[in-house]
């Protein structure tokens, strides 16, 4: 007696084909959800950071000011900051969303997300003159207005994608700041 | 003991120096040595710590954004520091950030965080490894630990290039200063050496009189010969003077040995002549003995010398008794006194008196001395004494017994004597009632009658009282004879028992003769009364109550003793009548006869006849007053 076969009719493959397709691209799909939401947090973490190896020309009296602009994962990433009252120096930490360009109020940080890749140049003139140093992760940001600009980068050897710096001396020098030689030590540079 | 090696003070001297000259550089160069390594270690150290901060601080960017390629640049910055082993960057979690190694090393213990400041950790592991670790903190938060481990090669070697220069330091030291000391040590040692080989002469010949020449420089050396020759005169002079006191000494010895000689002498005699058992015991056994003890014993000197004491006991209990009671007296300082029962060798016993006393109360080990005196022969007296005394006791006590007994023999015979007092007043009352009264009164009427009538009526009752008269003078007479028959004082016993025995035929029918010895002596009176009255009292005892109707008095005697005997025919006495007169349970009066004669020393016999018996008084002759 010979064992049953399966038989696997043209249509029985197509759908099972597709139930794994679906399954596949679900995992897909979840497993990007969490690198985002862990990218977000890291970005949120190195705008904090960053506090630490730039001196501004002189502290105003008042909250140290966090803006942010076109990423709003990022700046509810952000308000756990202020929410846990972190301070940088004697100044309590705030965190600030602006909708458009021309709400921008006087910020010692603004990050601009992908979302205001449009408004960057707006955002650039608002702010000219200003001590506001411009982060964002508007690829090839740097350059074109954002002073330092956050980036995934391939790491071949842990196989994984880590979130790196590039920094624009020019824009930097151009509102008065001055960066630590650490942060040069681990980012990109522009000539 | 193994001898001890001679050193010159030449030599000693010598290696003095130069050890005291070594030591001094060898202690300097060893600290200075140690200062220097410490200081350059710590240099070392403060070195280290200051790449740590450096490298730290560089590091932290890298940490922070986590570029841990960044941090391995930094960290190879390190291959230009040779002493470098290895540099290891840690995260906050632990975890190993960045490394650099220039060879193959173990790693360091994981890092130790700190909550806030700045930790600096050095671990020095001999003179091979040290290490640092230092906190990265960035705006108060710890972002992790780097780690610097260095070799102390530089520390070896500047501690082998001191070791050279200690070495050739050392042995310059020790040839100038043998140098130095081999010539400095003549000026001192050479004296001294000198003074040495003199006392030596001194010492081995005795001779003090040459004085050692005094040294070349005047120092303490100087001082010293000097000293050493003042010293050899007080020794000189002290020599002599105990030359003389040796003499002197030898000579007071030699006459107290003399002396303690003759004491020796004298004790020993003293010992050997004394009548006394002396012994020396050390816990109770014989150290020493005198001729005497072996006297008492038997046994030989060397048989009770070093024995115990046990077997001159006859009781073992003695030996047990006097061992707790004799050693309690002497070991309080008292002399103890025993008398015990001893044996000698042959098993007899004697009785000995022994005392005892402690050489030395408060040192046992010093034994006693004891006393042994044979008191065999006092104890016999005493005994016999104490015999002779409970026999004298037993005499008494039978004395006493026999004095009571004659007290109750002497109250009976009061009571009896009052007995036949009374009887003989009833019996004289009787006989002047019954006669001489009545003839008395019959011729007071007769003589009344005849003075009243006046007749020749008259004539013949005068008559009448006249006779009664008569009568009753002669009965009264008679009476006064039986009472005290004047004839016993004027005739003697023989007169008056020859008148009584014919008074009694006459007065009561009895046919009773009296015969006498013609030998007999002199009789005291009161005894011839005392012999009257009991041979009357028999008489009367006969006629009452024997029913004899013939008998007889004999008066017998000698120089010896007085025999009176009363003989009748009459029924004799019953053994029982005998027994009651051997008591003086019984009457008869015999009882009082009896006593009255033992007054006297006298005894009276009853013997029963085969018709009548015969009552036989015998006193002593001799003895003729009470005693």
């Amino acid at each position: 007696m010979s064992p049953p076969r399966l038989n696997l009719g043209g249509w029985r493959l197509g759908a099972l084909l597709m139930l794994l397709a679906g399954l596949v691209s679900a995992a897909s799909a979840q497993t990007t959800a969490e690198s985002e939401t862990l990218l977000v947090g890291l970005k949120a973490a190195y705008v904090y950071k960053l506090t630490s190896f730039i001196d501004w020309p002189a502290d105003e009296d008042r909250a140290f000011v966090i803006g942010v602009i076109g990423a709003p994962r990022v700046r509810e990433r952000l308000d756990e900051l202020e929410q846990a009252e972190k301070r940088r120096g004697d100044r309590p930490i705030r965190i600030q969303a602006y909708a458009g360009p021309a709400d921008i109020t006087p910020c010692e940080i603004l990050f601009v997300g992908e979302a205001a890749a449009d408004s960057l140049p707006a955002i650039v003139r608002h702010l000219a003159g200003r001590p506001t140093l411009l982060v964002g992760d508007i690829p090839g940001g740097a350059g074109r207005g954002l002073a330092i600009e956050l980036f995934r980068k391939p790491d071949i050897l842990r196989r994984a994608e880590r979130l790196r710096l590039r920094i624009d001396p020019k824009a930097l020098a151009d509102r008065g700041l001055v960066v630590s030689a650490q942060l040069y030590e681990v980012a990109e540079v522009l000539p | 003991m193994k001898p001890r090696r001679r050193t010159s003070i030449r030599r000693r001297l010598l290696w003095l120096s130069t050890l005291v000259s070594l030591l001094t550089l060898g202690v300097a160069g060893g600290l200075f040595m140690v200062h220097d390594l410490g200081m350059l270690r710590r240099q070392m150290v403060r070195d280290l710590e200051v790449l740590s901060a450096v490298v730290g601080d560089s590091c932290l960017g890298a940490l922070a954004f986590d570029v841990p390629e960044t941090a391995e640049k930094i960290l190879m910055n390190l291959r230009h520091e040779y002493q470098i082993r290895q540099a290891i960057l840690y995260e906050a979690t632990g975890q190993p950030f960045a490394r650099y190694q220039r060879d193959p090393e173990p790693a360091p213990d994981a890092p130790r965080l700190n909550d806030a400041g700045v930790l600096v950790d050095v671990s020095v592991f001999g003179l091979g490894t040290v290490e640092v670790r230092r906190d990265l903190i960035l705006d108060d938060q710890i972002l992790g630990q780097i780690v610097i481990q260095a070799r102390t090669d530089e520390l070896a070697a500047q501690l082998r290039r001191y070791t050279r220069i200690a070495v050739l330091l050392l042995l310059a030291t020790l040839a100038v200063s043998l140098t130095l000391a081999w010539r400095l040590q003549r000026r001192i040692a050479d004296p001294i050496q000198r003074l040495a080989a003199r006392t030596r002469e001194i010492s081995v010949a005795g001779n003090y009189a040459p004085r050692p020449a005094l040294p070349e420089a005047d120092d303490e050396l100087t001082d010293l010969y000097l000293g050493f020759n003042a010293m050899l005169d007080q020794i000189e002079r002290r020599e002599q003077d105990l030359e003389r006191i040796r003499a002197s000494l030898e000579q007071r010895v030699a006459e107290r040995t003399r002396d303690l000689d003759i004491l020796v002498r004298e004790q020993r005699l003293m010992l050997e002549a004394l009548p006394l058992g002396v012994l020396h015991l050390v816990e109770r056994r014989v150290v020493r003995i005198n001729p005497r003890v072996t006297e008492l014993f038997g046994w030989s000197t060397s048989e009770i010398l070093g024995s115990s004491v046990a077997p001159f006991y006859a009781d073992p209990a003695d030996f047990a008794e006097v061992g707790r009671l004799g050693y309690a007296h002497m070991s309080a300082g008292d002399v103890y006194r025993t008398d015990r029962l001893l044996r000698r060798k042959d098993g007899s016993c004697f009785w000995g008196r022994l005392i005892g006393q402690a050489i030395d109360p408060s040192d046992e080990r010093l034994g006693s001395l004891w006393i042994l005196d044979d008191i065999d022969l006092d104890k016999a007296l005493e005994r016999r004494l104490q015999q002779a005394l409970d026999e004298r006791s037993q005499q008494l006590r039978a004395a006493n017994r026999e004095l009571r007994q004659a007290n109750d023999r002497l109250r009976r015979l009061a009571m009896e004597v009052s007995l036949i007092e009374e009887r003989e007043k009833r019996r004289l009352a009787g006989e002047l009632h019954d006669s001489p009264m009545q003839k008395l009164n019959l011729a007071q009427m007769q003589i009344a009658s005849a003075a009243r009538r006046r007749d020749s009526e008259s004539d013949r009752l005068l008559e009448v009282g006249q006779e009664l008269m008569r009568e009753a003078l002669q009965e009264l007479r008679t009476l006064q004879f039986e009472l005290s028959p004047p004839v016993l004082y004027q005739g003697g016993l023989g007169a008056a028992l020859r008148w009584f025995a014919r008074y009694t035929t006459g007065r009561f029918g009895l046919e009773l003769d009296y015969v006498e010895s013609s030998t007999l002596p002199a009789i005291d009176t009161d005894l011839a009364v005392v012999l009257f009255q009991s041979v009357r009292e028999l008489v009367y005892n006969l006629i009452k109550h024997s029913g004899a109707g013939r008998g007889r008095i004999a008066l017998l005697g000698d120089a010896e003793s007085i025999q009176v005997s009363v003989d009748d025919d009459g029924r004799g006495f019953t053994p029982a009548a005998l027994d009651g007169l051997t008591s003086g349970e019984a009457g008869y009066g015999l009882f009082g006869v009896r006593e009255r004669l033992s007054l006297w020393g006298g005894a009276l016999d009853i013997e029963t006849k085969t018709q009548g018996a015969r009552v036989t008084i015998r006193v002593p002759s001799t003895l003729r007053t009470r005693s």
